[in-house]
């Protein structure tokens, strides 16, 4: 299998790229593609350095490394789409921060740049994408207009499962693979914590039933998005008044709060400690690259663009069966009533913002 | 019965180095690609000093030229040529018992008794061969003149 990363030269598509070669994800004749997101560069030379550098590192073991800044040159039969610009680290900038929907705007044409090229090559044989970029709803639904939606998956939801996982399991003393739950939703303040899917090793029935209680302090679905707008208000407010050692202070205090506003909140905390989520994204996406490798079918929350099912419309983080490209939605019945109708709530938003930010554009 | 794919042949120049083949050989053998024939040469053994492979498959056309452009990827390929089986640029040849009759396209010379050289085009000699049936003394050459 061949896999292209477009914006390799980023943070986080430069940690995907090192930990696909690090973990030996491809064979030594399978080629990873290093695609430039930014033809107009101020770092020409810079892929090809990380090529030289990866080859130094990781020489027993390396696939055939390409670096290419042509969108049309893209072959890989899976595409990582981690290009595009993103909010600054900063914490002093927090207040002046560019908006969700200047976000938007500033990568649209990037989304419908490579969206475009790929399909214009791969017409009959498109690859699996996986969009890294944000927002991430936006660049599902861009490419999936081009590619197909079942060729077309979000991070977000993957990443935010991922964490809903360990800070379950990390409540508990557990290891995160003893922990299965899944984050839906809108990658944001929109995600939809599915506790209904919550499985814990060793527990069943009432036992689990107690545990997930306790684990969710009292906060209840209904009550959960007022909570967190509330507590991310505060949570910027506190970074504002003290960039320095305002995101440790966030982090200590999100460390109180309940596992499903743990997931929200601390990706902020950790993006404005200028650390940036960059190994949690990466390791999610190569965590799911593997699994593709493999050839396994395997059950992801992803962002994927829906069209009817479970009563869900657009690209929205939700439950799929993976195997190759999508091959279904995973059927709602397991979730409640109020899990479902949130989520059919997020989709319509999202579905709204999307048609903001593409005919805003 | 399974539809038979039309044939492509690929010109590939390659990086005088080892394992270039290799490489290209992964490219084919991980889509599930068969090669009908395959003919490459090191740089000291071509007339310009150029390794060369000569690639004959079968494929649909859009997966043919995909793995065109997988190839053209690679850092040991240098560059990257997808003719039709009817270029005139190309010369497929074999050698053949005689006596046997020529066929359109196709260029008979007599080597000795009883042995001749058969050449055309990949597609004028795989309709020949297909056709007049000719007792083959070897196998299949395929070169690129020019």
């Amino acid at each position: 299998m061949d896999i292209s990363v477009i914006g390799a030269s980023g943070g986080c598509g430069r940690e995907v790229v090192t930990r696909l070669v690090a973990d030996g994800v491809l064979g030594r004749r399978e080629l990873l593609q290093l695609v430039g997101g930014n033809p107009a560069s101020s770092r020409p030379c810079y892929l090809h350095g990380l090529r030289a550098d990866l080859q130094d590192a990781c020489a027993e073991n390396i696939p055939e490394l390409d670096v290419t800044d042509n969108p049309d040159d893209i072959i890989g039969d899976v595409v990582v789409m981690a290009a595009g610009a993103t909010f600054p680290t900063d914490a002093r900038q927090v207040g002046s921060l560019k908006s969700r929907d200047d976000l938007a705007r500033a990568n649209v044409a990037l989304f419908e740049q490579f969206a475009a090229a790929v399909a214009r090559n791969r017409r009959g044989h498109p690859p699996l994408v996986i969009v890294l970029s944000n927002p991430v709803e936006l660049g599902v639904e861009i490419f999936s207009r081009h590619l197909g939606r079942e060729n077309v998956i979000g991070m977000g939801a993957f990443s935010d499962s991922q964490r809903f996982r360990w800070e379950i399991a990390s409540q508990l003393g557990l290891s995160r693979q003893r922990v299965h739950a899944s984050m839906a939703g809108e990658h944001g303040l929109g995600m939809v914590p599915l506790w209904s899917t919550v499985r814990i090793h060793g527990l069943r029935g009432e036992e689990l039933a107690a545990t997930v209680a306790r684990l969710r302090g009292g906060l209840a679905l209904a009550g959960f998005h007022s909570r967190l707008r509330s507590e991310h208000a505060a949570l910027i407010a506190g970074m504002m008044a003290d960039p320095v050692n305002g995101p440790v202070r966030a982090l200590d205090h999100i460390a109180t709060l309940p596992p499903d506003l743990r997931v929200a909140l601390k990706p902020f905390a950790v993006h404005y400690s200028q650390a940036k989520t960059i190994s949690a994204t990466a390791n999610a996406t190569v965590d799911l690259v593997k699994a593709l490798c493999e050839g396994r079918a395997v059950e992801v929350c992803v962002q994927y663009r829906h069209e009817g099912e479970s009563g869900l419309v657009g690209p929205v983080g939700n439950r799929v069966i993976l195997e190759g490209n999508v091959r279904r939605v995973v059927p709602a019945d397991d979730l409640t009533d109020e899990e479902l109708a949130l989520l059919r709530a997020c989709g319509e938003q999202c579905q709204r913002k999307i048609g903001e930010w593409i005919h805003g554009a | 019965m399974a539809p038979e794919f039309s044939l492509h042949v690929l010109v590939i120049g390659l990086r005088d180095r080892p394992g270039a083949v290799h490489s290209v050989a992964e490219v084919f053998s991980g889509r599930g690609l068969q090669m009908e024939a395959f003919f490459g040469t090191a740089g000291s053994q071509s007339p310009d000093d150029s390794a060369q492979a000569l690639i004959l498959f079968r494929a649909a056309a859009e997966r043919a030229d995909f793995v065109a452009r997988v190839l053209r990827r690679l850092p040991a390929v240098l560059s990257v040529e997808l003719l039709a089986p009817d270029d005139a640029s190309l010369v497929h040849s074999v050698l053949v018992a005689t006596p046997v009759s020529a066929g359109e396209g196709v260029s008979l010379a007599t080597l000795s008794p009883g042995v001749a050289l058969a050449a055309g085009t990949p597609a004028a000699m795989q309709a020949w061969l297909a056709g007049t049936a000719p007792r083959r003394l070897g196998a299949l050459r395929l070169e690129r003149a020019g």
